[in-house]
């Protein structure tokens, strides 16, 4: 088990030092606050709602949001060969992956 | 090794209402290319076709022999300075630093006095100038062989405007750059190479009275 953990945090230490894997969670970073915003909404309703939201409408809240009024720091992302579609691709799938995760523990927790 | 980066038979409307057309344009390494033109001719335009994040009807981007769609997409091959600030608002000046300069030129970075002294705050706290300057010497240290510059001088003070001539002399020992600006005086002092857009066209300007007979100057203002 220790190795397991131990590979496991090499295995992300190293993602980490990846320039542009920092740079895809910096822009990862800057959906969350809309993203959450939205999303927490339907929380009340139950939790699956809010992981819906999470993955779609409060996603697409965000890139609405920057579309509008953050439109030019995609330049900071284009600069360093990121485009746009890899940028929506990769946090959507980090949030399926959240959900999955947080899915999983909930099934842990609440059987 | 020297690049060479041609542009050919690009042509962009909008709307309907053609504002590029058969535009061509060549920048190798070493060279700094200026490109004049009045407001609304098509330049910010033209070098986001280049830096490929603009679509075009036509457009045809080649650098050494091998044609690029989207250039930007390419490591290395060319960097672009847009007219707004691109930096986002919510990082700090050192963390912009760290995720966009390659680590060996970080040092180099630094060397700068006006870096020195902004370097432990906000983007969001910089003045336009601040920003401004920030902008330009990113762009400019980055390992692309080519960079585009959209105003590069806006917002910035004389001196800051040497200061960032010498630099970009600099780098085009290892680099083409191609500056669009209305600050000509600033761009006549360190372009090899100038071109006028004028009538969704580029014209190649050979002595200073052109800009005056195409009507981008005045007599009075050489």
């Amino acid at each position: 088990m220790p190795n397991f953990i131990g590979a496991t945090g090499s295995y992300f230490r190293l993602m980490w030092h990846s320039k542009n894997l920092r740079l895809y969670f910096e822009f990862y970073k800057s959906t969350l606050a809309i993203n959450l915003f939205i999303s927490l909404i339907w929380i009340f309703n139950s939790l699956g709602t809010f992981f819906v939201s999470f993955c779609t409408f409060g996603l697409l809240a965000a890139f609405i949001f920057k579309e509008y009024y953050r439109k030019n720091d995609y330049f900071f992302y284009y600069n360093t060969h990121i485009s746009r579609n890899s940028l929506f691709l990769f946090c959507f799938i980090t949030n399926l992956f959240v959900c999955l995760i947080f899915k999983i523990l909930s099934y842990e927790i609440l059987p | 090794m020297k690049y060479c980066l041609e542009a050919d038979s690009i042509i962009k409307s909008y709307d309907d209402k053609p504002i590029l057309s058969d535009i061509y344009l060549k920048c190798e390494t070493n060279d700094i290319i200026g490109i004049l033109g009045r407001n609304g001719t098509g330049k910010s335009t033209l070098l986001q076709i280049l830096f490929g994040t603009l679509e075009a009807e036509n457009k045809f981007i080649r650098i050494n022999n091998q044609v690029y769609n989207e250039p930007y997409k390419e490591n290395d091959l060319v960097a672009f300075l847009p007219q707004n600030h691109f930096i986002p608002n919510y990082f700090s000046v050192a963390k912009a630093i760290r995720l966009f300069v390659p680590a060996e030129k970080q040092k180099d970075f630094y060397d700068d006095s006006l870096i020195n002294t902004i370097k432990n705050q906000q983007i969001r706290e910089l003045s336009a100038g601040e920003l401004r300057y920030l902008d330009v010497r990113l762009v400019l240290f980055s390992k692309a062989k080519f960079v585009l510059l959209d105003e590069p001088y806006s917002s910035i003070s004389p001196m800051l405007i040497e200061d960032i001539n010498n630099l970009i002399l600099t780098e085009s020992k290892e680099k083409g750059i191609i500056i669009t600006d209305h600050h000509y005086e600033s761009l006549l002092k360190i372009a090899t190479k100038l071109y006028l857009l004028k009538d969704r066209q580029t014209y190649l300007i050979q002595h200073k009275q052109q800009l005056v007979a195409m009507g981008y100057l005045n007599r009075n203002m050489l």
